[in-house]
Order: C-alpha cells, then structure tokens, then sequence
C-alpha cells in the first residue's frame, strides 16, 4: 500500500517560519487556501499579481507563493487598473481585500474600478467588523452586532450593511459578482467555483468580477470558533444569500 | 479498513475545533493536550474509520492537516 495526498496544504502556500497569523477560528487562512487551489488549477502562478489592501488578511502576500504587492489602505483597486493596463492581459491581477478596505476607505476605487470595466478580480472578505483595529462599526455590520464602537449594538441610527455583492452588480461594466462563505465542506467547494469563475472571467477578458466571501471574527465577536461559525450560518447568511447575483459572458 | 490517515501539524494548529465539528466519522477529537500557545490540539483518535474525505483539510483555516490515500502500490514502484 502506498500513501497518496488527497488534501491539505495548496502546493502554492508558502511554509512561513513564524506561526500562521490568524486567530483561532479565523477563516482568512480558509480563503487564502482556497485562492492558492484556485489560482494553482487555472495553472497562472507564473503569472498572477496580488494586490493585497491593509488588514487582517494582509498576510495573503506572505502567504501566497505569486508576486504580490501591499499597497496603501483601500487602493488596492487603482493600483491593480494600473498593473493590469501595464502588464497586458496575459497576466491575472487579483486585489485581496476585506470590508473596510474595499468598501469603507476603499468605496470609491472599488466602485470606479467596477464602473470603468477594469479586467482585474477583487476577492472581498466580509467579517463585519474592522478585525484589525479591534472590532469597530464596519459598512457590513448587521444591526443589533455589538462592536467596540456600537457598545449596545448597531442600530437604524448607524445606518444599515452594504451587500456589495449585489450592488457592485447593478454596474453595467461588471461581469460577474458573487458570494460565498466557508461554513461547510459544500460552501467551501462553492466558494472556490465562484472564485475560479470569478478569474475565468478576467482571463476571457470579460471585465470587472468581484466575489465577497464571509468569514468569522471570533476575537473580536467574542465567542468561540464553533459559536462563531454557527451565528454565520444563523445571522448573517440570512442578511447577505449566498450566490451568483451576475454573470456575463459579454458587456454590450 | 481505513482507507486513509491524516496527518496533524501541530506547529501550525491553532485550537478551532473545525476539524473535530466536521468529521463525519468521529475520527477526530480536540484533546486536553495543549500546544506552545496554550490551545488544545487534536488527536486521531479513530484512524480506522478514516475515509480520506478531505473535510477536515478543506476546512482547517490554518493547514495544519494533510491526508493520504490508501492506494495499491504501482507495480513500478512495488519491485
């Protein structure tokens, strides 16, 4: 009998010398595995780009085994239209962001870059909160979430959560938005179809594809991984479906 | 007959317990051992039922499991 490898680590992560900076029950490293399956099955290692925003999920570009670049909190966007206008269409530019970067300081390059028709992917994890700084008010936050700047939840007065997803695709030039999450061995293997998808479409030159992925934040939810896991399930899918919300295979 | 075996890097785990939650097989179980970081780990506890699914991998955040396959030996490498 012989042993043969099934599953495990992508043959694209890079082995660190330092421990994995995720917290326990943090799913960033979940996404960031996938990400490394996704882009080794399309066989683009030589030629992807990460641009990676500033947050938790900032160690991608350690993490990842392709060129990367961390670039300044929420440009992520323009710096990935410039690349992607330099280095040409043969290249796979990826921006890897999170919900503060790509929605709060990030708004404006997210939406233009979707509006210009950019060929580029934004990979956009939604924890609803800022994980980074401490768990403040984030524009994904559901209402009634307690964050350190929201002591007795969030309510009407503090507005209401952004499903990006589906906004980013009410533009005309997106060709493709969609949201996971990694709450089972099924939404795992969804998450990574839409995230392949999602590159597909920026390698057929269709146009800007964008895929929002919920994660857990059991440090700054204050629970357990597992409880954190189940309120996913409970609370937020029902606030942000998961699915494909737009899916083109050309911008007339 | 397990038709797998999983290996668990204890360096890299960092105590979720997602490996444990989705195992269908019960194979895997959160011990009171703790690692340099104060958070428990898992043990195989149940190697024989093993099927080589993949869950436990597909859903460790932090890859610390790899699994292998049971596979008959090639006939190249069996000489």
């Amino acid at each position: 009998m012989e042993k043969k490898w099934i599953a495990g680590t992508p043959r694209l992560w890079r082995d660190i010398p330092v421990i994995i900076p995720f917290c326990p029950g943090c799913q960033h490293g979940t996404a960031v595995k996938a990400l490394c399956e996704v882009i080794d099955e399309l066989g683009m290692e030589k030629n992807s780009v990460l641009v990676v925003g500033i947050g938790c999920y900032t160690m991608a570009s350690i993490l990842v085994d392709v060129d990367s670049a961390m670039i300044a909190h929420g440009r992520a966007c323009d710096i990935a239209s410039a690349m992607k206008r330099i280095v040409g269409k043969d290249t796979m530019v990826i921006t890897w962001q999170g919900d503060g970067d790509a929605l709060a300081i990030g708004c404006e390059p997210t939406i233009h870059a979707a509006a210009r028709s950019e060929k580029i992917t934004t990979f956009m994890i939604n924890n609803g909160n800022y994980g980074t700084t401490g768990g403040q008010l984030a524009p994904t936050t559901p209402l009634g979430q307690v964050t350190t700047t929201t002591p007795f939840g969030r309510n009407q007065d503090q507005g209401y959560p952004i499903q990006a997803a589906e906004f980013i695709g009410s533009l005309k030039g997106v060709a493709y938005t969609a949201r996971g999450a990694f709450t089972s061995p099924a939404n795992y293997q969804k998450t990574k179809k839409y995230m392949k998808k999602a590159l597909e479409k920026q390698r057929d030159g269709v146009g800007y594809s964008f895929v929002e992925i919920l994660s857990t934040c059991p440090a700054n939810w204050h629970m357990s991984p597992l409880d954190s896991l189940k309120r996913v399930e409970e609370e937020v899918i029902p606030l942000f479906p998961l699915g494909e919300f737009k899916d083109v295979d050309k911008i007339e | 007959m397990a038709k797998g075996v999983i290996e668990i890097k204890e360096n890299r785990c960092r105590g979720c317990g997602f490996c444990e939650m989705f195992c269908k097989k019960g194979c895997i179980e959160m011990s009171t051992r703790v690692s340099n970081l104060g958070l428990p780990l898992p043990d195989f506890i149940n190697p024989d039922d093993c099927s080589a699914c993949g869950m436990c991998a597909w859903m460790c955040p932090h890859t610390a499991i790899e699994i292998y396959e049971y596979v008959e030996a090639s006939p190249a490498t069996a000489l």
